[in-house]
């Protein structure tokens, strides 16, 4: 009996050194098929590139005097338009995940998301009131840009003013954030039912989500962006594991819940919102990620939002290429595609019995 | 004398401005020593238990740890003298792993990242508490005796001097109860720690108890050995039974009418 404890014992600190192992396996792997997944995308589109020329083209630009020089019209394909694209999928889609994980793991709510915070309908206010009324901060697609951006960062503030001053459980978070959606949409519906028809399909065409209009300048800034969200979320992650074991256990182990809380909703909703501001609204891949990969390593946050980040990736940019060739020369919006070749392998992961049980 | 651990006096706490919950409470527990906290249903014994760790802050009264003023240690330091092990726990969207459950009783102890001291001393606790088989179990996977010992080798790893426990026995069968309590008799006794424990039934207090304190309505009815404290009358005034106490072999056991 006692011979038997100590051989199931053994048998555990095993198991343990393999899931870590398997985590650090699953997060390399990731790491290479998102590069693998970018090389790839650089070479796919409607214009007639042949994936030789395509790179000779991208690494001209870097080292301008070891490649030929290709024509003009060459250059602004991939510089213009397949770079950026690729570049700010892969980005916006790791923010994305990140962004699923914190929420799901702060409001221990297996659907929750930064859009369910109002996120997404604030961008689409923003976005309307630029299209229909043609209002923004700025002149020119940046007002685009900075009318989703403030707009999606209203219901954050306003939780925020709140947060500061008392504690507020997570079904409250969760309530108001739907509430204020509800607020958007209808203002939203109030300025479509105003506005005129091609004002209106712009309005519906942006919400889907879409990377048409991704732009070299939002590279450096999503990069930055991300690095200093997987680090913050890196400080944070310990503390957010505990305090899902309650509030209560989280303060008796010397966290301070209300910052740890407070901070990593500021941040998820900053880091969607510049996101969203880029690329749309591009739904599923905040809710898609987290889940997928707490099968593959685990819920530790410190494992999972890395892992989360590259699943992202990679969906965005294999729906971004489907989006470009499926029916090709006619480019689908991404948006529609993530949900319809993400919903199917997230209900084969949930009902498979592989995978670490959640 | 052994040393005072945890010394309250006159607390007095009420949520958001409402009536008082405690109405000028107060302990004293030294090393070694488990003390039971005991009351009806509403009698203010959660909250007291949470002032004793500073989840809540009393408007009033002192709480002494060490002798020191509670409200002059830092979040961590606390952390790293006072274990809680609450009455619910509950994991949210998907149950950690009964290793990563014990580990996080070292979070006062580290800064970044558990190193490998972390990991024998959370594996030596898991063997201790006969938990260590369950190492890769997630919680939601246990039984209420299995991880009522996991929540308490939590605290265990938080290497605490003082181990506030919130209803240990709750939803467990007279065996487990009757384990637990044990258990954190020999922690007490075997580390020379000491125990806050909010106990529902007379008879484990009588049993496992040095000192008991009865509240009532946020005051104190009696306190002392539980002998001194529980008696026919206490009883009956605060729960509104008829009670007797009687000995058996050697034991003094609660008989409710």
């Amino acid at each position: 009996m006692e011979n038997d404890k100590t051989l199931l014992v053994e048998e555990e600190r095993d198991k343990i050194i393999k899931i870590k192992s398997r985590r650090i396996l699953f997060l390399v792997a990731m790491v290479v098929v998102i590069f693998v997944t970018m090389g790839y995308s650089f070479t796919v589109g409607t214009a007639n590139l042949t994936p030789r020329e395509s790179y000779e083209v991208l690494l001209g630009q870097l080292f301008p005097d070891h490649f030929p020089e290709y024509p003009p019209n060459y250059i602004f394909i991939m510089m213009n338009l397949r770079a950026p694209r690729v570049l700010v999928g892969a980005l916006v889609g790791a923010i994305l995940g990140i962004g699923g994980c914190i929420m799901q793991s702060i409001l221990k709510n297996p659907l929750a998301t930064p859009y369910t915070l109002g996120v997404s309908s604030g961008a689409a206010v923003g976005a309307s009131i630029y299209f229909i009324f043609g209002i923004s901060i700025f002149g020119g697609h940046a007002g685009l840009i900075s009318n989703a951006f403030f707009f999606s960062l209203l219901p954050v503030c306003a939780m925020m003013f709140v947060l500061l001053r008392r504690t507020v459980s997570a079904v409250t978070l969760v309530l108001s954030g739907v509430a204020f959606s509800y607020v958007f949409s209808s203002a939203n519906s109030i300025m479509q039912y105003f506005g005129d028809d091609s004002a209106v399909a712009q309005v519906v065409f942006w919400t889907i989500g879409d990377l048409t209009s991704s732009d070299m300048w939002m590279v450096p800034v999503l990069f930055v962006g991300l690095v200093a969200y997987l680090a913050i979320t890196w400080y944070l992650g310990k503390d957010m594991d505990i305090m899902r074991m309650g509030d209560d256990t989280a303060a008796s182990l010397g966290i301070n819940v209300n910052l740890v809380r407070g901070l990593a909703l500021v941040v998820a909703c900053f880091m969607t919102a510049l996101a969203v501001a880029c690329a749309g609204p591009i739904g599923f891949v905040c809710l898609l990620a987290p889940h997928i990969c707490r099968r593959l390593v685990g819920s530790e946050l410190r494992w999972l939002v890395p892992t989360a980040a590259c699943f992202g990736s990679i969906l965005l940019l294999v729906s971004d290429m489907i989006a470009k060739t499926v029916l090709a020369p006619q480019m689908l919006p991404v948006g529609a595609v993530t949900a319809l070749i993400g919903a199917p392998i997230m209900v084969y992961m949930l009902y498979s019995k592989r995978g670490m049980r959640s | 004398m052994k040393e005072e651990m945890v010394t309250a006096s006159d607390v007095k706490f009420s949520y958001r401005g409402g009536e008082l919950v405690l109405d000028g409470v107060g302990l004293r527990v030294r090393r070694g020593e488990i003390l039971g906290i005991l009351g009806p249903n509403g009698s203010g014994k959660t909250t007291f238990i949470k002032c004793l760790n500073r989840i809540l802050k009393p408007h009033q009264g002192e709480i002494l740890l060490q002798e020191r003023n509670l409200e002059d240690y830092s979040r961590k330091e606390v952390a790293a003298k006072v274990g809680f092990v609450p009455q619910r726990s509950d994991s949210g969207v998907s149950s950690p792993m009964v290793f990563d459950i014990v580990m996080m009783g070292r979070r006062p102890h580290m800064t970044w990242q558990s190193g490998k001291e972390d990991e024998s001393i959370v594996w030596a606790i898991m063997e201790e508490l006969d938990v260590a088989h369950l190492a890769t179990r997630h919680f939601n996977e246990l039984s209420s005796g299995q991880s009522q010992r996991v929540l308490i080798a939590r605290a265990i790893a938080q290497d605490a001097d003082v181990l506030l426990l919130d209803e240990p026995t709750s939803n467990l069968d007279v065996r487990f109860q009757m384990e637990v309590m044990g258990l954190i008799r020999k922690i007490v006794d075997e580390k020379n720690v000491c125990s806050c424990a909010i106990v529902h039934d007379l008879d484990l207090a009588m049993k496992y108890c040095d000192k008991v304190i009865l509240l009532n309505d946020g005051k104190i009815r009696s306190a002392g050995t539980p002998l001194e404290a529980l008696t026919c009358e206490t009883i009956r005034e605060v729960y509104g039974v008829r009670a007797y106490i009687e000995e058996l072999h050697g034991r003094y056991r609660v008989l409710v009418e």
